[in-house]
């Protein structure tokens, strides 16, 4: 039986806890090193796993917890120097193959991959977008982003100036590169067809291709 | 402002030291008064250690935002020293110095001696100030026991316990930068000469010297 995939995760903090809960809920084995001995009973007293007292930027202290054979090391304690070292020493220290890092400073995200870390989790960002994203703009709210930005699925709120007020689906005039997904009327979602007909007040949900989502909105809102 | 004499024997260099703690202010003193172009980056109360015999520029701001170091004139630096007492904030700082604004010399100090190891491997130059100082102890301990003898130690020679990465090598395979040299080996209590083939192993002293072999 291969054995179960090991990730080590640097601070134990609201992110490094959760992130543990659910990458051992996942089936990984998991371990979590935090410098406080106060935060770690609590881990190890909630989450049944292993948690070592220690400092991930100190290569005894990575040894002790079998960095060697961690298949991913993800940092994520609040200081984005200490995040980089750690990951630093994993990947040219113990060899490791995937290193995270989460960066608080968005500007770090691009100098940490270019200083040899997999892959940055840039929180300051990701609640920025968050937050720009519960606001919708102009009719249009971006849901979720694909790939590294291949396509996004967004929501259309449809008002009664709409061009699609109205209007049957395949009578839109839709681009080629999108899909209309859902439809939500209330409370109620329908799964629109070629002869469902639009109306001001729905919430319209779709797929499209980056480049086609201004035209993809344009039928929709008539916004830009 | 006394202006003070540039040395004649060294060029003019563009010097920016991050930290200005007992160790930051103190070369930022020295290069100032060598007649270098100093700028300090530090935040907030440390750095009114600079005090006098400075007349280079403070800039307030954290070492390892860009922008303070853009603002500090990091493009046109000759020399970054990131002397401040975090270990990682100095390792990140110098790796930005390098890969973002392409400085040549930049230096960081590490406290911690193993980590201090693992960095310069990695091709960053470091100081490790730790290790600097239990050197110093244990040749003040040395002179201590060799006093009856009534001479002086001879700084050239010397015996350096095994790093862990050398066990196992042949002496004459040691990475030990010239002009110093490996001579000859401690090995369980014995000592051996230069014997070219003979493998290092753990706890064994290896003995240097400034200079030729003979």
């Amino acid at each position: 039986m291969k054995s179960k995939r090991y990730a080590l995760v640097i601070g134990g903090g609201k992110i490094g806890y959760f992130l543990a809960r659910d990458l051992d809920r996942e089936g990984y084995r998991v371990s979590v090193m935090d410098r406080d001995p106060a935060r770690c009973r609590l881990i190890s007293d909630e989450l049944d796993m292993i948690v070592y007292s220690g400092d991930g930027t100190d290569l005894d202290d990575m040894r002790a917890a079998g960095t060697k054979d961690a298949d991913f090391v993800i940092a994520v304690t609040g200081d984005d120097e200490e995040n980089l070292v750690a990951c630093q020493i994993a990947k040219k220290s113990f060899g490791v193959g995937m290193t995270i890092a989460r960066v608080s400073d968005p500007r770090n995200a691009a100098l940490f991959e270019r200083l040899g870390v997999d892959e940055t989790i840039c929180t300051t960002g990701m609640a920025i977008q968050m937050v720009e994203n519960a606001l919708p703009a102009r009719g249009m709210r971006l849901l979720s982003v694909i790939g590294k930005s291949a396509a996004e699925i967004n929501e259309f709120v449809i008002e009664r100036d709409s061009p699609a007020d109205g209007v049957a689906v395949s009578a839109l005039g839709l681009p080629a590169a999108c899909v209309l997904l859902a439809v939500m009327r209330g409370d109620e979602v329908t799964f629109p067809r070629g002869d469902t007909v639009i109306r001001f007040g729905d919430r319209v949900f779709g797929l499209a291709k980056v480049e086609t989502v201004p035209a993809f909105r344009a039928a929709l809102t008539g916004g830009r | 402002m006394a202006l003070t004499p540039v040395d004649p024997y060294i060029c003019r260099m563009y010097a920016i030291i991050a930290g200005c703690g007992r160790l930051g202010s103190g070369v930022a003193r020295a290069l100032s008064a060598k007649g270098h172009d100093v700028v300090v980056v530090d935040v907030g109360a440390e750095r009114r250690l600079v005090g006098e015999g400075f007349d280079g520029l403070i800039v307030d701001g954290s070492p390892i935002d860009e922008d303070v170091l853009k603002l500090a004139g990091m493009k046109k630096a000759d020399l970054f020293i990131a002397a401040t007492s975090d270990d990682k904030r100095n390792i990140m700082s110098v790796q930005m110095a390098v890969t973002v604004f392409g400085v040549r010399k930049a230096l960081a100090r590490v406290s911690d001696p193993e980590l201090e190891r693992f960095y310069r491997g990695q091709g960053i130059l470091t100081v490790c100030p730790t290790l600097t100082g239990i050197n110093q102890i244990l040749a003040t301990i040395q002179e201590e026991a060799f006093s009856p003898l009534g001479g002086t130690l001879d700084p050239n020679v010397a015996a350096m316990i095994a790093p862990p990465e050398w066990v196992g090598l042949t002496l004459s395979r040691l990475p030990i930068p010239s002009p110093r040299k490996a001579i000859g080996i401690v090995s369980k209590g014995r000592v051996h000469g230069w014997e070219p083939g003979r493998v290092v192993g753990q706890g064994d002293s290896v003995l240097l010297a400034r200079g030729e072999r003979t």
